[in-house]
């Protein structure tokens, strides 16, 4: 999947990797990559501003902490993220549901 | 919070000159606060170390591994926009904190000087024409609107962050709302001197400890002046 259709839900992907717990950016960006079956395929470096601009919105906290012996800067939700998160799913639950009718059911009869 | 200091080779085991290069072409391409880009490469190179360990525990050589990592990271004039970005917003609302804080600040340092060295208006021989006071009043209520102005800023800053608008506009908007600010503090000060310098200053510059909290006004209204045009010129596209 390349990087134009994936911008749209980049900040609601980041911030369901963080759902399990604090992560750095790299373990981030692999988690993507692993619940995606590798399918996501995005320029790396723009994690991070990404997770910047989601700690501007108040979404995600972050400190420099030591994982692994050295030092990194980890990501975690804050309860608004939380919040933005479920509303997140819920709309994208009620999109897929709606293009799902649509699209999902093979070829339509044709009318007679 | 500690920021490694990416000089000192934090995470330097698989930093090699596909790395080095990268990062060295990205700090070249970024200006904005220093701290700010500092931890925003030193996460970089965390990421590209990390990514080229990925790599090299897969069976990679170590040369390739790094150069991989590099490509993976994306193109430097991509990731040096974004980067930019950020670096111009984090500006602007510096700057929006600082003018919400510092004419409120001043402008109280120096009433506290006044009726120190001065006393209460009503008590002084000294009656001020009505122009003069409008001035004045205006002084008043000018710190106020510059501070709800600023407010306004990092409230609409936070607001178009979480409606998904692009980084470089919301610093932009922040640039913009805090050299609206700034000017309306500096000209209203500038006011007030010219209104003082019209009857030859007088009460204004006596005594010496009143002349130096004025002039520290100033020189601070002129510097968030010129803190606002440096948000302003950070966050071009």
């Amino acid at each position: 999947m390349k990087a134009d259709a994936l911008r749209g839900h980049l900040d609601a992907l980041l911030l369901a990797t963080l759902d399990g717990g604090k992560l750095h950016g790299y373990a981030i960006i692999e988690a993507l990559q692993l619940r995606s079956g590798g399918a996501l395929d995005l320029p790396t470096g723009t994690v991070y501003p990404a997770l910047r601009r989601l700690e501007r919105a108040g979404y995600v906290a972050s400190e420099w902490s030591t994982v692994g012996g050295r030092k990194r800067r980890t990501y975690r939700l804050t309860a608004t993220g939380e919040r933005s998160l479920a509303k997140e799913r819920t709309a994208w639950r009620e999109f897929t549901t709606a293009i799902d009718g649509v699209l999902g059911g093979g070829p339509w009869p044709s009318p007679t | 919070m500690a920021v490694p200091d990416i000089s000192r080779g934090v995470n330097r085991g698989m930093t090699g000159h596909d790395i080095d290069d990268y990062l060295a072409e990205l700090d070249g391409r970024l200006r904005g606060p220093a701290s700010i880009k500092a931890d925003l490469l030193t996460e970089a190179r965390d990421g590209l170390v990390d990514a080229a360990e990925a790599y090299a525990s897969s069976g990679k050589p170590e040369a390739e591994a790094r150069r991989l990592a590099v490509a993976d990271f994306g193109p430097v004039d991509q990731i040096a926009r974004e980067y930019q970005a950020e670096l111009g917003v984090a500006h602007s609302l510096r700057t929006l904190r600082t003018v919400l804080l510092v004419p409120l600040a001043m402008n109280l340092f120096w009433e506290l000087n006044r009726q120190l060295w001065l006393g209460s208006w009503s008590n002084m021989n000294w009656t001020a024409p009505d122009w003069f006071l409008v001035i004045a009043r205006f002084n008043d209520v000018a710190v106020w609107m510059i501070t709800g102005l600023a407010l306004l800023g990092l409230i609409a800053s936070r607001y178009m962050t979480r409606t998904s608008v692009e980084p470089w506009r919301v610093g932009r908007h922040g640039g913009i709302i805090a050299m609206l600010a700034a000017t309306v503090h500096l000209a209203a000060l500038l006011a007030m001197v010219a209104g003082s310098a019209a009857f030859g200053f007088g009460v204004t510059v006596t005594p010496f400890p009143l002349l130096l909290a004025s002039l520290t006004a100033l020189v601070v209204a002129v510097r968030l002046v010129l803190l606002a045009r440096r948000s302003l010129s950070l966050c071009l596209v």
